[in-house]
C-alpha cells in the first residue's frame, strides 16, 4: 500500500519554526541589551532569552535526530504533532480576521463586522445570500448595540 | 480563632432581607458576563460599580461579590465548552473541560465545575473565616525573592503539566515571559516596541490569552460542523447535568483538597489566582492513578481546577481585607467599591469592624450555595452551545473577542493583540507547543521580573541571600519537587525510545 512505502518526512516546519523562534529570541534580548541603561532593564531578559534559545535548539535537534533515526521507516501517523488536515481554511480564516482588524479603523465595527461574518460563513459554506445577509446584520447590529449602549463602550462605527 | 460576639453581630446583620435582595440579581449578571468570551467579571463589576453608590455598604459589598462569584463559575463555561477561559484562573479548566465537551460530555462536565465551584468557594471563605484575623502577618511575610520563586513555579508547573516535551514546555513559558516584558521598563527603556507609542503599556494580557487559548482554537475548528462530532452525543439533559454534579460530590477529598490549595495559593496579591488552579491541577495529575489521562477529558483534572479557581476567590479577600491589597482586578473594583462608601481594608479594618467582616464571608457563603441552584439552570441553557452549528458559532465569538479586546484596551491594540497572539498559537499548537504555559509566563512575567529586580537590590547581587530566608528556600524546594517526576519521566522515556 503508498502509505506503508511513505517515508518518514523532515519536520521541516517545526524545526523552522523553532528557529524562528530562536532567532526572535535572540533578537530581542540582543536589541534590549543594546539599549539598556542599567542591568535591571536586561536581568530578566537575556537569561530568559538564553534558556529559550537552548530548548528551541534542543527541540529542534531532537526532532532532527529523531527523523535521522527513522528516515528509512514507513512514516507513522500524523507526523508527531501536525494533525495532517489541510491548513488551508484555518490560513484562509487567519486572513480574513487580519482584514477585519486591519480595515475596523476605517469601516468601523459596525459595517466591519458585517463584512467579516458575511465574508466568514461564504468561507465556510454557506451559498445562501439571504441568510448569510440576515445572519450577519442581526449579530453585528446586535454585538455592537450591545458594547455602545448597554457598556458605554465608544467603539468606532461608520453607519449606527 | 473566631470572635464569638462579632459572629452573632454578623448574623444580625445578614439577617435583614435587604441585603440580599441584590445578591440573584449579582449572581446572574456574573454567570452572563463571565460566560461571554471577550466580557469578564472585572468589565461587569465596574459596569454595576456605580450602581452600589446609593446603597448601604454591606449591600454593595455583597452586590459585587456575587457577581465576582457568579463570574468567578461563568468564566468555567466557555473554558468547557468552547477553550476560552473567560478569567486567567479558568486556564486550568479547559485542560480537561473541553476535552470532555467535545467527547460529549459537556453537561457532566458543566455539572462538575459549578460543584467544584461551589465548594471551592465555601472552602475558600471557611478558611478566610477562621484564618482573617491572623493571616496578614503570614503575607507580609513574603518578600520579593518568594514571590519571586512563586511566579517561576507557576510557569515551570506547566513542564509538569503538559503532554509536550519539557523543552517545548519551557519554550512555551519564556515566550510567555519575554512578552509580558514588552513596553516601558521600571527605568525607563521601551523594549521591544518598535516605536509604537501603543505599545508603551505592553501587551495587554486579556486580549493575548483570548487570542492564544481562543482564536488559535477557532482557527483549527474551521470546517468542522459541531464542536461535539457525534449527533447522539449533542443532546442537553438536566439528568447529566446532575450525574456530574454527583461525580463530583463522590470526590469530596479532591475538592477540599483543590480548595485549600486554591485559597493559599490565591492569597497571594497578583499572581494567586493565576497559579492556584494551575498548582492544584498538578497536584490532582501527579495524585491520580491515571496521570496520562489528565489533558484528555479526565474530571478529576476539571474538578481540582473549578474548586481551586474558586476558593482562589477567598483567598484573594484575605488580602483585600487584611491589607487593602487587591490580588487581581476583580478585588480592584471591591477595592474601588471600599472606597466609594469611605472603608479602607487593613488589620485595623479587620480590628474595628470584625462585625462587618464577618457578614462579608458569611454572605459569600451563602451566595455560593445560591450559585448551586442559579447555576444549574443557567448551565442548562448555556449546554445548548453544541447544537448551535461552527458554521455560524465560530464568526460570533470572533466578532465578540475583537470588539471585547477593544472594549478592554480602548485601542486597536487589543484586537490586533487577538489575531497576532491567535496566529501564534496556531502555529504552536500545530507544531506541538503548550500555549497555556505562554499565558502563564505572560500573567506572571511583569511580577517576575519586577520581584527579580528587587531582589538583587536587597540582596546587592549576593544569591547567598536567599539561604537567610527559609520561606524562599521551602518555596524553591517544593518547586523542585514538583519539577522532579516530569523531568526523571521524560529522561527514561527518550532512554527506553532510543534503544527499540
Amino acid at each position: 500500500m503508498a502509505s506503508e512505502n511513505r517515508k518518514e518526512q523532515f519536520p521541516l516546519g517545526n524545526v523552522l519554526f523553532a528557529l524562528a523562534l530562536a532567532a526572535a529570541f535572540g533578537y530581542y534580548a540582543h536589541d534590549v541589551h543594546a539599549d539598556a541603561r542599567g542591568v535591571t532593564d536586561w536581568l530578566l531578559i537575556v537569561p530568559a532569552a538564553g534558556i529559550g534559545i537552548t530548548a528551541l535548539l534542543i527541540n529542534a535537534g531532537t526532532k532532527v535526530t529523531d527523523w535521522y533515526r527513522r528516515r528509512h521507516m514507513p512514516a507513522h501517523d500524523a507526523s508527531n504533532s501536525t494533525s495532517g488536515a489541510s491548513p488551508m481554511p484555518a490560513v484562509l480564516f487567519m486572513g480574513l480576521l487580519t482584514l477585519y482588524v486591519a480595515l475596523i479603523p476605517t469601516i468601523g465595527f459596525d459595517l466591519g463586522s458585517f463584512v467579516f461574518i458575511s465574508l466568514a460563513l461564504y468561507l465556510q459554506g454557506e451559498k445562501r445570500w439571504w441568510a448569510i445577509l440576515g445572519f450577519s446584520l442581526a449579530v453585528s447590529a446586535l454585538v455592537v448595540m450591545v458594547f455602545i449602549e448597554l457598556l458605554n463602550v465608544r467603539l468606532p462605527t461608520l453607519l449606527i | 480563632m473566631i470572635n464569638v460576639d462579632a459572629f452573632q453581630a454578623a448574623i444580625n446583620l445578614l439577617s435583614t432581607p435587604g441585603a440580599w435582595l441584590v445578591v440573584p440579581p449579582g449572581l446572574i449578571i456574573g454567570l452572563f458576563f463571565g460566560s461571554i468570551p471577550g466580557l469578564s467579571i472585572s468589565i461587569a463589576m465596574a459596569v454595576f460599580l456605580p450602581a452600589t453608590l446609593y446603597m448601604d455598604f454591606l449591600p454593595a459589598i455583597l452586590f459585587l461579590t456575587a457577581i465576582f462569584t457568579g463570574g468567578g463559575f461563568g468564566g468555567a463555561i466557555p473554558a468547557i465548552m468552547l477553550n476560552i477561559p473567560g478569567t486567567s484562573s479558568s486556564v486550568a479548566t479547559t485542560f480537561d473541560g473541553y476535552p470532555m465537551a467535545r467527547r460529549g460530555e459537556h453537561a457532566q462536565a458543566l455539572g462538575i465545575g459549578l460543584v467544584g465551584s461551589v465548594l471551592g468557594t465555601l472552602v475558600g471563605y471557611v478558611l478566610l473565616l477562621l484564618t482573617v484575623q491572623s493571616i496578614s502577618h503570614w503575607v507580609l511575610r513574603l518578600g520579593p525573592t518568594e514571590m519571586l520563586v512563586i511566579a517561576l513555579w507557576g510557569v515551570t508547573l506547566i513542564a509538569v503539566l503538559n503532554d509536550a516535551s519539557i523543552s517545548k514546555g519551557i519554550a512555551a513559558g519564556i515566550l510567555g515571559i519575554l512578552i509580558s516584558t514588552i513596553g516601558y521598563s521600571d527605568a525607563g527603556q521601551m523594549r521591544g516596541t518598535f516605536g509604537s507609542m501603543y505599545l508603551l503599556d505592553g501587551i495587554p494580557a486579556i486580549p493575548a490569552l483570548i487570542g492564544f487559548f481562543a482564536a488559535s482554537e477557532l482557527f483549527n475548528l474551521i470546517g468542522k460542523q459541531y464542536i461535539v462530532d457525534d449527533s447522539r452525543l449533542r443532546v442537553v439533559k438536566f439528568r447529566n447535568i446532575l450525574g456530574g454534579m454527583r461525580h463530583a460530590l463522590g470526590k469530596p477529598f479532591q475538592l477540599l483538597r483543590g480548595g485549600v490549595m486554591g485559597a493559599v495559593i490565591g492569597a497571594i496579591p497578583g499572581v494567586g489566582a493565576s497559579i492556584a488552579n494551575l498548582a492544584a491541577y498538578a497536584t490532582a495529575k501527579q495524585r491520580s492513578k491515571e496521570p496520562e489521562s489528565f489533558g484528555k477529558g479526565n474530571p478529576d483534572g476539571l474538578m481540582a481546577a473549578e474548586s481551586a479557581n474558586s476558593s482562589s476567590e477567598g483567598g484573594s479577600m484575605i488580602t483585600l481585607l487584611a491589607l487593602g491589597l487587591p490580588g487581581g482586578a476583580g478585588t480592584a473594583v471591591l477595592l474601588g467599591a471600599f472606597a466609594l462608601h469611605n472603608v479602607t481594608g487593613g488589620p485595623r479594618f479587620i480590628r474595628e469592624n470584625t462585625d462587618i467582616v464577618y457578614a462579608l464571608i458569611l454572605g459569600n457563603m451563602a451566595q455560593a450555595l445560591l450559585l448551586l441552584f442559579i447555576g444549574s439552570v443557567f448551565i442548562f441553557l448555556a449546554g445548548y452551545i453544541v447544537k448551535l452549528s461552527l458554521k455560524l458559532m465560530i464568526p460570533i465569538v470572533m466578532v465578540l473577542s475583537v470588539v471585547g479586546s477593544y472594549a478592554i484596551t480602548g485601542n486597536m491594540v487589543g484586537p490586533i493583540t487577538v489575531v497576532a497572539t491567535g496566529i501564534i498559537g496556531w502555529l504552536m499548537r500545530r507544531y506541538g507547543y503548550p500555549v497555556a504555559a505562554t499565558v502563564v509566563g505572560l500573567l506572571v512575567g511583569g511580577m517576575a521580573e519586577g520581584e527579580l529586580v528587587r531582589s538583587m537590590q536587597i540582596s546587592g547581587g549576593h544569591i547567598g541571600f536567599v539561604t537567610d530566608r527559609p520561606i524562599t528556600l521551602v518555596l524553591l524546594a517544593l518547586l523542585l519537587l514538583s519539577l522532579a517526576p516530569r523531568i526523571i519521566n521524560g529522561v527514561l522515556k527518550r532512554r527506553r525510545a532510543a534503544t527499540q
